[in-house]
């Protein structure tokens, strides 16, 4: 054996011995993997394009979608809407929606604007909302992806890292968290994404369990690729489908938590957002009752929208489960 | 000089408490150019073989020797360079291919790992292999569900053989492939190995496609060589009855001869009867059988057969 | 032998597909017929077509289905219930996912025969005994009360088969009933088939793509290719001398059929390509990947034209150069 005697890997660009002459001859005709593709039905893999027909044509998901952009739209223009702090007092308190001109959607007790309240509030909560979920998933990934993908003793020890976050009611270690730490938009950012990682956990080590005994990691291994590249190259994309899923669930529910640590007065005191707005109108519920719920509603639609996204993107990922579902 | 040698190798599972004995002390070479087969049912370890071959699978003990040197013993950094002398081609040609890879990025990605840098290198390679294996350069950028089961086998083989190993584990590669596609396969596999010299450990449950591969035969049952021999011999002369039971078992071959088929069924490797481990569907088991365990004898050079009632 | 079962011009349409294309067979008591095809011949959707089985999506056309002197595409729903799993039966490939995984074995038997011979409760369950004996499941009494999971593959096999002869069909409808199993159970569920065959005198259609199976356990097969019947034969006739150019592919590509071949010989001969589309082009399917076709191939299908006894091969091409060469080209 000369090429195991030398032992040194063959220069890049030495072409061995071509035998497709032989091997290919008879197959080239009919091999156009364009027409392949057209005549076999669609294997099931989401694809950029498969996925976004999916999604385009589910109109709850549209919905959802085009609610979001107008918040965020709306979130973004808030400092050209409302140039002031919308914390000052600009008029008389408790004026009615539809009252005055000025003030649409009326004034609070303090006479705040409650439409400059709602706008700004709603880059408080799209904040906070994504970005705790940013980091969540970057704990969970973080934690799951290895218990999930090694296995063994570090499974068993990050898995109770996992239970210990999770014996703990949520709300109260988030409650506890922020009164301990300050509350500001940052460490109610931080403490959110604190206890919602375990979720991501969860679902992320249960998929690389699955995903890392599929014959294609097999093969990566007997290429040679080491477990980082395996584990973000080869598994993460394939495990990505429910992950962004529930992203998309947990940033509704990062904005709920928001807005329940804001009611309680554990909201940062210095910027407005829809939770303190709703915990500033508590006591006039009976007379001024639209303080409440203008931004109640806000965060209904807002959690719903991004539900319904969930869903959508569920259905159009998720191929399999859509089409079962649709049976 | 021996490219391959495998010596007592035990690859062990713990399952619930019980130990799986699913390679129980195997000993083999591969040589240079020289195609082997392993024939077995499912069950009988010889997929968990060649996986632990490459260390897919952690062996329990035992030495993997490639030219001498020990693979078992290597840790993973030294591992790499020898690893790529000994690559596998999987048997489902759906699920070992991953979905979100080009077919560029499932070819140049074991470049990459090996230490190829320049990009364009990597491409060259990746379209000449795409080329050696009848499937157009347009596909580099095509994903594996735009292709056809015949050619995602050929991309399997492509993945194998851009690393230029000397020995390839086959597992099963046309299994899963239709009757018209599988001689395109072994035909591809045949020219491959004919031009670059390769040595293939062919692990099938089709004894037809073994036989027309293999040099060598090797039988495997419950996790032991129960027979080897060439391919002369072996199907002309089978010694060991389990051997002959799988041959007859071939539906077509006896053509309704009302042949009497073997009875029972593969018992599982956790509860490993006592004496030979084929005693309680053998035809030929005596009360020696129940007690001890036949040894492999050699009766002729590459032939050797573990039954107390074979005659050598 | 009267006929049992005859088909006559069976499709199946998708909607962007037409996977099988004016079918016609026949199966006579107590015969064997095989069907083979590889994957992507259509040869699983008969099977399902029969029974009613299809998928939703699925549109299936016929001149004629008879079964037993009744004319299947007349029935409705209900009664069609009753015939299924009573007169005709069919046993699947993949015996796991085919049977309730949180029943005893003994009990899914029973079920069977409660609901179509009416038996008790009582009776049923020692029947349902009697059944498993009869598919040589080991201590069938004790056996009865063990669930799916704690079966081997072969043995589900058998408790599958159990549940579709329990009630004495006319017709057992077998798809790729081994394909999931080792050679030597393999043997053992093909001779149990053969044998419960000729004990029940039932008729048996074996869906496969194993040649093997074919020409040990087969009166008379049929060769599919993407939909269409390319040719019909006795298996020793098919095996032996293939008339279409598609069968005469596969045996020269089957390392079974060339005993003895061996690499070193030379390679396999190869049918180029792979199995096209269903689209329902006209010509003939396989014109893409022939070696012999002329320009009528593309246009429309070859009609099946009666070879010799008891065969029709639908290739007009192979027949005019056997007559002048007197013998079966490509072989």
């Amino acid at each position: 054996m000369s090429r195991s005697a030398s032992g040194a890997p063959a220069p890049a660009d030495t072409v061995r011995i071509r035998f497709q002459a032989a091997a290919s001859r008879k197959v080239a005709p009919a091999h156009d993997p364009v027409d392949q593709a057209r005549a076999r039905p669609a294997w099931p893999i989401p694809r950029g394009g498969r996925a976004r027909r999916t999604l385009t044509r589910n109109p709850a998901a549209l919905t959802g979608l085009a609610f979001l952009c107008a918040i965020l739209a709306t979130a973004c223009l808030a400092p050209v809407l409302y140039p002031d702090d919308p914390l000052g007092m600009v008029g008389r308190p408790l004026i009615w929606p539809g009252q005055d001109a000025e003030f649409p959607l009326g004034t609070d007790s303090l006479g705040r604007d409650v439409a400059a309240g709602l706008v700004h509030g709603a880059r408080v909560s799209l904040l906070v909302g994504i970005a705790a979920t940013v980091v969540g998933l970057a704990l969970g990934l973080a934690v799951g992806a290895p218990a999930g993908y090694f296995g063994g003793w570090i499974d068993r020890v990050l898995v109770r890292l996992i239970e210990i976050f999770q014996a703990v009611p949520a709300f109260i270690l988030l409650v506890v968290v922020v009164a301990i730490a300050q509350p500001s938009v940052t460490t109610i950012t931080i403490a959110i994404g604190l206890v919602t990682w375990p979720t991501i956990a969860r679902l992320v080590r249960a998929e690389f369990r699955a995903i890392r005994e599929k014959e294609f990691v097999m093969a990566a291994r007997s290429v040679g690729y080491g477990h980082l590249r395996i584990i973000l190259r080869e598994i993460l994309p394939n495990a990505l489908p429910p992950i962004i899923v529930t992203a998309s669930v947990m940033v509704a529910s990062a904005i709920l938590m928001e807005s329940a640590l804001a009611f309680m007065g554990l909201g940062d005191p210095n910027v407005v957002s829809w939770g303190s707005m709703i915990g500033a109108g508590r006591e006039h519920l009976r007379t001024a009752w639209y303080l409440t719920a203008l931004p109640g509603v806000v965060i209904v639609f807002t959690v719903l929208a991004l539900n319904l996204l969930g869903d959508g993107l569920n259905d159009a990922l998720n191929p399999r489960i859509a089409a079962e579902r649709r049976i | 000089m021996a490219t391959l040698s495998v010596s007592d190798l035990h690859t062990h599972y713990r399952q619930r408490g019980a130990t799986l004995r699913a390679v129980d002390g195997v000993s083999f070479t591969v040589e240079a150019g020289e195609t082997v087969g392993l024939v077995g049912e499912s069950g009988c370890g010889k997929s968990t073989l060649g996986k632990s071959l490459l260390r897919l699978i952690e062996p329990t003990s035992g030495r993997i020797e490639i030219d001498g040197t020990d693979m078992g013993r290597l840790l993973p950094k030294a591992l790499a360079p020898i690893r790529r002398r000994l690559q596998m081609v999987f048997q489902d040609p759906f699920g070992s291919l991953n979905p979100r890879h080009t077919v560029g990025e499932i070819l140049t990605g074991p470049l990459q790992v090996h230490g190829l840098r320049d990009r364009r290198a990597r491409q060259q390679r990746a379209i000449a292999m795409l080329d050696r294996v009848g499937l157009p350069a347009a596909s580099l950028t095509r994903y594996p569900h735009e292709f056809s089961g015949g050619q995602r086998q050929r991309l399997g083989i492509a993945r194998a053989l851009i690393l230029e190993p000397d020995i390839i584990v086959c597992d099963e590669p046309v299994s899963a492939l239709d009757l018209s596609i599988q001689a395109q396969i072994l035909n591809l596999l045949g020219a491959a190995k004919a031009e670059l010299g390769l040595s293939y450990l062919f692990i099938s449950h089709d004894l037809s496609v073994v036989r027309y591969v293999a040099d060598r035969i090797l039988v495997m049952y419950l996790g032991r060589i129960v027979e080897t021999g060439t391919h002369q011999s072996l199907w002309a002369q089978p010694r060991h009855p389990y051997t002959r039971a799988l041959i007859d078992a071939v539906p077509g071959a006896g053509q309704g001869t009302g042949r009497a088929h073997l009875g029972g069924e593969l018992p599982s490797a956790r509860q490993r009867p006592a004496g030979c481990r084929f005693h309680a569907r053998c035809p030929l088991a005596t009360e020696q059988c129940e007690r001890e365990e036949p040894t492999l004898r050699s009766f002729a050079p590459d032939s050797a057969v573990a039954c107390h009632h074979a005659e050598l | 032998m009267t006929v049992l079962l005859d088909v006559r011009d069976l499709s199946i349409s998708f909607p962007n597909a037409r996977p099988v294309q004016e079918l016609s067979f026949t199966i006579e008591e107590g015969e064997t017929l095989a069907i083979v095809g590889e994957s992507g011949s259509g040869k699983s959707l008969t099977a399902l077509a029969l029974l009613r089985l299809l998928p939703r999506t699925a549109q299936m056309s016929a001149g004629r289905v008879r079964f037993a002197g009744r004319d299947l595409l007349a029935l409705s729903e209900r009664e069609f219930r009753k015939l299924r799993g009573r007169d005709l039966a069919m046993i699947f490939q993949e015996p796991m996912t085919a049977l309730n995984p949180v029943l005893p074995i003994g009990a899914q038997v029973a079920e069977v025969l409660r609901l179509h011979l009416g038996l008790s409760r009582k009776a049923a369950a020692r029947r349902a005994v009697e059944v498993l004996d009869l598919v040589r499941i080991p201590d069938p009494a004790r056996r009865a009360t063990a669930y799916p999971h704690q079966l081997s593959g072969g043995q589900r096999q058998r408790v599958m088969i159990a549940i579709a002869v329990a009630a004495h069909p006319s017709l057992l409808v077998a798809d790729e009933p081994t394909t999931a199993l080792d050679v030597t159970i393999q043997a053992q569920i093909l001779d149990l088939l053969a044998q419960l065959r000729r004990d029940l005198s039932m008729a048996l259609l074996l869906i496969t793509h194993d040649l093997g199976v074919v020409a040990e356990w087969a009166d008379r097969v049929i060769a599919l290719y993407a939909g269409r019947k390319v040719e019909e034969a006795r298996p020793e006739q098919l095996l032996g001398t293939p008339r279409h150019p598609y069968t005469q592919g596969l045996m020269a590509a089957s390392p079974r059929q060339r005993v003895g071949y061996h690499y070193t010989d030379g390679p396999l001969i190869e049918i180029p390509g792979h199995i096209g589309s269903a689209a329902g082009e006209a010509g003939c399917p396989f014109a893409p990947r022939c070696g012999f076709t002329e320009p009528s191939c593309r246009t429309s299908m070859p009609p099946l034209l009666a070879r010799e006894e008891g065969r029709l091969v639908a290739c007009p091409v192979t027949a005019a150069r056997e007559i002048s060469h007197g013998h079966a080209v490509g072989l």
